[in-house]
């Protein structure tokens, strides 16, 4: 009988957390309103990239002057926050938004090791040799995008603001020159105590 | 005189109700935002055949408000891009603002503008 009373008392204790978990609930994320974090999140990362597309559509400087896109490869952006953080989100929604622009094509011969690795294949008997790339057929980077992501914070009459500048370059690699630059900055203003690690 | 007085009272409140005017082709207001205009240009820069547009108008009142371009191409389908984002705008009473937009990509023919003061939580029902 205490067996199945300890069964029981078990049963109703899991039952109990179950019912306190709270629903998950979708976000609308072109809507989304809710409560921001004091860390770095994704829409901080798409109000960033969104303004800096805008100042380089807005530029003009990405436009070549016979209409073909520019070849731009992605170099580093930097993560100097406290944070853990993916650059890739900064860097892939400006790629995509870029790429839909027709201004430019991104080669991937530094993320993607198949197109270095697919040379390879050139020797090989198993491998019909028409899809096979010949040599010297990649396109060469003409601009290249870096940047830097920074964090710094104050505590201000009982607050703590948070800063974080988003920095990006884009440079013409047949000359060095820089043809655009950009920054955003966001600005939170958090509880002392928030933790943005 | 009671009824000159009510007839005054009528005509000014007819006279602050007067509904805001715009392009109904071009713009998407929701009635609760108070705006005393709001007009937009465009441009198509030669060199590259980019649409830059700019939003000019005038708040009523202070208030935060919400606006997004949305683009479409000749055919008038809509284009879709992370561009178009509500942005969020503090406004001041009786000041103007400029709001400007680049489309995002040449295929773009034509635009719409969504103003509103709310939109929503965020929450997916």
């Amino acid at each position: 009988m205490k067996k199945y009373q300890k069964l029981f008392a078990s049963l109703t204790v899991v039952a109990l957390l179950g019912g306190c978990a709270g629903r998950t609930e979708l976000i609308d994320t072109e809507n989304d309103t809710t409560e921001y974090a004091a860390a770095l999140e994704g829409r901080d990362f798409e109000k960033a990239s969104n303004a800096m597309i805008q100042d380089m559509l807005d530029m003009g400087t990405l436009s070549k002057p016979n209409g073909q896109p520019y070849i731009l490869v992605i170099s580093r952006i930097e993560n100097d926050t406290m944070q853990r953080i993916d650059v890739d989100e900064l860097s892939k929604s400006i790629r995509i938004a870029l790429m839909k622009s027709g201004k430019v094509r991104v080669t991937a011969f530094q993320e993607d090791a198949m197109v270095m690795a697919s040379s390879q294949l050139r020797q090989s008997k198993e491998f019909h040799q028409a899809n096979v790339r010949k040599s010297g057929s990649l396109a060469a980077p003409e601009l290249s995008l870096s940047g830097k992501i920074t964090q710094r914070e104050f505590v201000v009459s009982g607050k703590k603001r948070i800063e974080y500048r988003f920095s990006l370059s884009i440079t013409d690699l047949r000359n060095g020159l820089t043809i655009w630059e950009g920054e955003e900055k966001i600005k939170k203003l958090a509880d002392k105590n928030a933790v943005t690690w | 005189m009671k009824k000159i007085f009510a007839g005054s009272m009528i005509f000014l409140l007819w006279a602050c109700a007067t509904p805001l005017e715009y392009d109904r082709a071009k713009f998407s207001i929701n009635p609760d935002v108070r705006l005393l205009n709001i007009n937009t240009n465009n441009t198509v820069r030669p060199r590259d055949g980019q649409m830059l547009v700019q939003i000019l108008g005038t708040a009523a009142d202070d208030q935060s408000v919400y606006y997004k371009v949305e683009w479409f191409d000749a055919n008038g389908m809509r284009i879709s891009t992370t561009l178009s984002q509500w942005k969020k705008v503090n406004l001041r009473e009786n000041d103007e603002f400029i709001w400007s937009a680049a489309a995002p990509s040449r295929r773009a023919a034509t635009y719409r503008v969504y103003v509103t003061d709310d939109i929503g939580d965020g929450i997916i029902e």
